[in-house]
């Protein structure tokens, strides 16, 4: 049990607080204190203001552009994916280090660097329209390692030891799917087949459904022009948890409850 | 523009009113905020551009490794549009928010580096500051920045390395005492002193009229 400290005490602890290098126990007293003290709050935001401004002595390192917009527009499919209500998975790093590229795509962008350079000696238009079409084949590049980062997850979420699998059958029907849950990283993956493709206004929901009749929705989708369907989604369930996975008929972008009928469905085995 | 006829003295006051304004709230990135916690992305971004080249500033310095640098990036804008509602403008301005976050995460993931022995310590990465590396290492990020540095450099060397050990290398008081081989209540003192001397900068720059 930690003794209650005095308002001197936790000033003097307060420069230490907004660093982080207070012990557990102390910083325990001194966030006791801040709830009943505003002076000691004021004075902790001029001492975490203190703090973050050692931060400005960092020199100054500027993201390289293709990267920063690469990261930027990572960021904003995360939080388009968050607002539709399902967590999604989070996109690997760009690997920084030129070794790590198959030489294909390390080719690649040689060769365009290459007539980009040729390019430079001719005439300026034409030397923009090539660095336009190298600023292209860069940001391929990045999509091209993205989508390899993207495949070695899917492996990983399809054939880790902890996947649990759940086929997801029609009635009489032809559309079936089976899921993939990597219940070490709350991962899940479902590939669909010979999905009719939903009528204008309409899309297909998938349900995590769990034995206590909790229903989480993991998504809309639509299938491909050929009945296919890839789904992936990020939610952390207890192991024993699942009861149901459906996949429904709904109303487009989705419901908070699941309305339709089940096109699908499939129970842990 | 240049002013000509500007005195020295007219042209550090301006840059310290520059330095004011960092380090006061923003009534607009408070707004930025308040739109990530209702789900604007366009806020995220606005964020993202104004802030992302200081944050991977930090994120560098802390971690000299590019790619994690753009990891921590993008991990502390992410965690600051999933806890946009737990902002508290009482506590410090959004910048603070943004940078606090971004040093938590490094700092993360320097002691995950320090449990991988095959990995190198950070007590052989470059120190904090080194004039004589990197020749961007002589710019500074802002007006702070050089205000920063400048009451840095007054603190006596102990105090100084008190806190640099604390903020760069998130080390406990504990720690520091450990490493330095001095009485915790001795580094308790420095840490303190250090701290106010850096709050009473900031402070004079606040109350200064604009």
């Amino acid at each position: 049990m930690t003794s209650p400290r005095t308002h001197d005490q936790v000033r003097e602890d307060l420069g230490a607080y907004a660093l982080d290098a207070l012990a557990p126990d102390e910083r325990v007293a001194v966030d006791a204190h801040l709830a009943t003290c505003q002076a000691c709050r004021d004075e902790l935001r001029a001492m975490n203001e203190a703090a973050a401004a050692l931060s400005t002595v960092a020199p100054a390192r500027p993201m390289d552009p293709i990267r920063k917009a690469a990261v930027r527009q990572r960021l904003l499919e995360r939080a388009r994916t968050d607002n539709s209500g399902v967590r999604p998975i989070r996109s690997a790093a760009i690997p920084a280090r030129a070794a790590a590229l198959p030489w294909w795509i390390a080719a690649a962008a040689s060769v365009a660097f290459v007539v980009a350079m040729y390019q430079r000696g001719v005439v300026q238009r034409e030397r923009e329209d090539v660095r336009a079409a190298l600023a292209a084949e860069s940001v391929r590049v990045v999509q091209l390692r993205d989508s390899l980062a993207d495949r070695e997850r899917m492996l990983l979420a399809l054939s880790g030891a902890d996947v649990k699998v759940v086929d997801l059958v029609a009635n009489n029907r032809r559309p079936n799917a089976r899921m993939f849950w990597a219940q070490a990283t709350n991962t899940w993956t479902m590939f669909a087949h010979d999905l009719p493709t939903p009528p204008a206004g309409r899309t297909y929901q998938l349900w995590l459904i769990t034995r206590d009749g909790q229903r989480i929705s993991a998504g809309t989708f639509a299938p491909d022009p050929t009945g296919n369907a890839v789904v992936s989604a990020q939610y952390a369930l207890a192991p024993d948890a699942l009861g149901t996975i459906a996949v429904t008929d709904e109303p487009a972008g989705g419901v908070p409850q699941p309305t339709g009928e089940i096109v699908i469905a499939g129970q842990p085995r | 523009m240049p002013v000509y006829g500007q005195t020295d003295a007219a042209e550090t006051a301006r840059a310290d009113r520059e330095a004011v304004r960092e380090a006061q709230s923003d009534p607009a990135e408070v707004a930025l905020v308040d739109r990530m916690r209702a789900g604007d992305e366009g806020a995220l971004a606005t964020l993202y551009d104004r802030w992302s080249d200081r944050v991977h500033a930090l994120a560098v310095h802390l971690l000299r490794d590019a790619r994690d640098a753009e990891d921590i990036v993008e991990e502390t804008f992410w965690q600051a549009w999933r806890g946009a509602a737990r902002y508290d403008a009482a506590r410090g301005t959004v910048g603070t928010w943004l940078l606090t976050i971004c040093r938590s995460r490094a700092l993360d993931r320097l002691r995950a580096r320090r449990r991988r022995p095959e990995d190198t310590s950070i007590d052989d990465a470059p120190p904090a500051e080194d004039p004589h590396g990197d020749p961007m290492a002589a710019m500074v990020t802002s007006e702070t920045g050089r205000l920063v540095r400048a009451a840095l450099a007054e603190l006596p060397a102990e105090q100084r390395q008190a806190v640099e050990l604390a903020y760069f290398k998130g080390l406990s008081q504990s720690e520091i005492a450990e490493k330095t081989g001095q009485p915790l209540g001795t580094i308790k003192t420095r840490v303190r002193l250090a701290m106010v001397k850096l709050r009473d900068t900031l402070g004079v720059l606040r109350e200064s009229p604009l």
